[in-house]
């Protein structure tokens, strides 16, 4: 269950997103890199926006890496802004950051097809 | 006895001897083995075996110390402590599958190379299962082991592979040894190591020989869905998998095919393929048991306390030559088959002279 709404697939694609976020997990034992990515239209831009800010973007990924952790790269941009970066160990993916990749997530499951394989 | 001149590594190898003419030797290395050290409190326990019809072996050797604690599907550390030394079985297959293979992986170390524990001095193994909700991996956070159960769509638990377990207690002696930068070569290296170790425990506890071994890493932790057998090979780098939503093994087995990357930290995880596949030429060309040639090499590579912690292929590779020729001499069997190692995989150029 999410509060957000799932985005309509029958929406005309003319307009480029007003925001995206890509999300990679890197590293771990298996050494597989997941990937998700959110591209929601103008009305949701406010909301994504509130997300993306409350991340300490300048704060983020000073640390040596932990043997078989994660490693997640996060990107945000919006027009008008260049793009915002952050390289972050798994125990840094809390508090806003976390809110951010969930929701990156969430929007990636939810536009995936579902023909898909879901794996 | 006082801390001796002959280390328990050499007394473990003389006693584990089984030609009769060395049977004196054997036994009074068992009795040396078995004799309390007083320079630091361990736990010990009492061995028995039955090494010839009628001959009843027993032996004092230090024993594990270990604790299992419980993170309930948060990801907050330690967790609670739910199983510790001497507990018996909790019914907890995650709790219980850790417990286990910590005991047989410091059993590993112990008997293979005279190794107490992570730090060489008993120090307890701790873990955490349970860690976080559908959470896809197992990781070495500096103090403990911390083991995931998996989603059930890719990996169903990392606990039910005793490679994986042993591959995150060697990340702890990588680091107690000086460590290795965890980031492009020196960051693979220390994959290839937690890897060789990993596989070198499971065959340990197995009495597999080189032959016999499936050298594969986590076997058993994907789900039937998945098309492949483990995380990787060491054997045939690139073949653990082969899956339509996965991919394809990326591991290299050769220089010349070694991935550039900024994923996974350099892909430490990608091109220790390139150092796996050496170790399993350096072990298939010696025979026998991996863990008693060409894994004491390896051991004796990592213990030189000279590896730098910047080291790359190459530095690790001469490190292991030296350790063979410091070991068996050098012109022995052993050196040969550590160069064609690396030969193999391109790390170290296919002349003598040129490496001089």
């Amino acid at each position: 269950m999410t509060e957000k709404p799932s985005p309509d697939p029958t929406a005309p694609s003319a307009a480029p997103p007003a925001v995206e976020v890509d999300v990679a997990r890197t590293g771990g034992i298996a050494g597989m890199t997941r990937r998700w990515s959110a591209q929601p239209p103008e009305a949701e831009a406010s909301e994504w926006i509130t997300l993306i800010d409350r991340c300490p973007w300048s704060e983020a990924g000073n640390r040596e890496p932990m043997p078989d952790g994660f490693v997640w790269f996060i990107r945000a941009t919006w027009s008008g802004t260049g793009p915002l970066e952050a390289e972050l160990p798994d125990d840094e993916v809390v508090g806003a950051w976390r809110e951010l990749v969930d929701a990156v997530r969430d929007w990636s499951r939810q536009s995936a097809d579902p023909d898909r394989p879901s794996r | 006895m006082s801390p001796g001149i002959v280390p328990p590594y050499l007394l473990a190898r003389i006693a584990a001897v089984q030609e009769e003419n060395w049977a004196r030797a054997a036994d009074a290395a068992h009795r040396t083995l078995a004799a309390p050290r007083e320079y630091r409190p361990v736990r010990s326990r009492l061995r028995l075996s039955i090494q010839e019809p009628g001959t009843l072996v027993a032996e004092a050797t230090p024993a594990p110390d270990r604790e299992i604690s419980d993170a309930k599907h948060r990801e907050v550390l330690p967790g609670t402590r739910v199983r510790g030394e001497d507990d018996p079985a909790t019914g907890d297959a995650s709790v219980d599958e850790a417990y286990d293979g910590l005991g047989a992986t410091y059993d590993f170390w112990w008997d293979s190379y005279g190794r107490d524990s992570i730090d060489g001095s008993g120090s307890s193994l701790l873990a955490t299962v349970h860690y976080g909700r559908d959470y896809d991996n197992a990781f070495w956070n500096g103090e403990r082991m911390v083991f995931g159960d998996g989603d059930d769509e890719v990996f169903r638990g990392f606990t039910r592979s005793l490679s994986v377990i042993a591959h995150e207690l060697a990340h702890g002696v990588i680091e107690d040894e000086g460590g290795l930068l965890y980031r492009g070569q020196s960051g693979a290296l220390n994959e290839s190591i937690a890897d060789v170790f990993g596989a070198l425990a499971e065959q340990h506890r197995n009495g597999e020989t080189v032959a016999e071994a499936t050298w594969l890493i986590g076997e058993g932790i994907f789900t039937d869905a998945v098309q492949g057998v483990a995380l990787r090979s060491l054997k045939a780098p690139g073949t653990a998998y082969d899956d339509d939503v996965l991919g394809k093994d990326p591991q290299p087995a050769h220089m010349r095919d070694y991935v550039e990357t900024r994923d996974d930290n350099g892909g430490v995880h990608i091109n220790s393929g390139i150092p796996n596949h050496a170790f399993y030429l350096t072990a298939k060309a010696l025979g026998g048991h991996a863990w008693e040639r060409a894994g004491l090499i390896w051991y004796r590579a990592l213990t030189s306390g000279t590896l730098p912690s910047t080291a790359d292929f190459t530095t690790f590779a001469r490190a292991t030559l030296a350790a063979a020729a410091a070991e068996y001499g050098e012109e022995s069997e052993e050196v040969a088959a550590v160069r064609a190692g690396w030969t193999g995989v391109g790390v170290i150029p296919n002349d003598r002279e040129a490496e001089s």
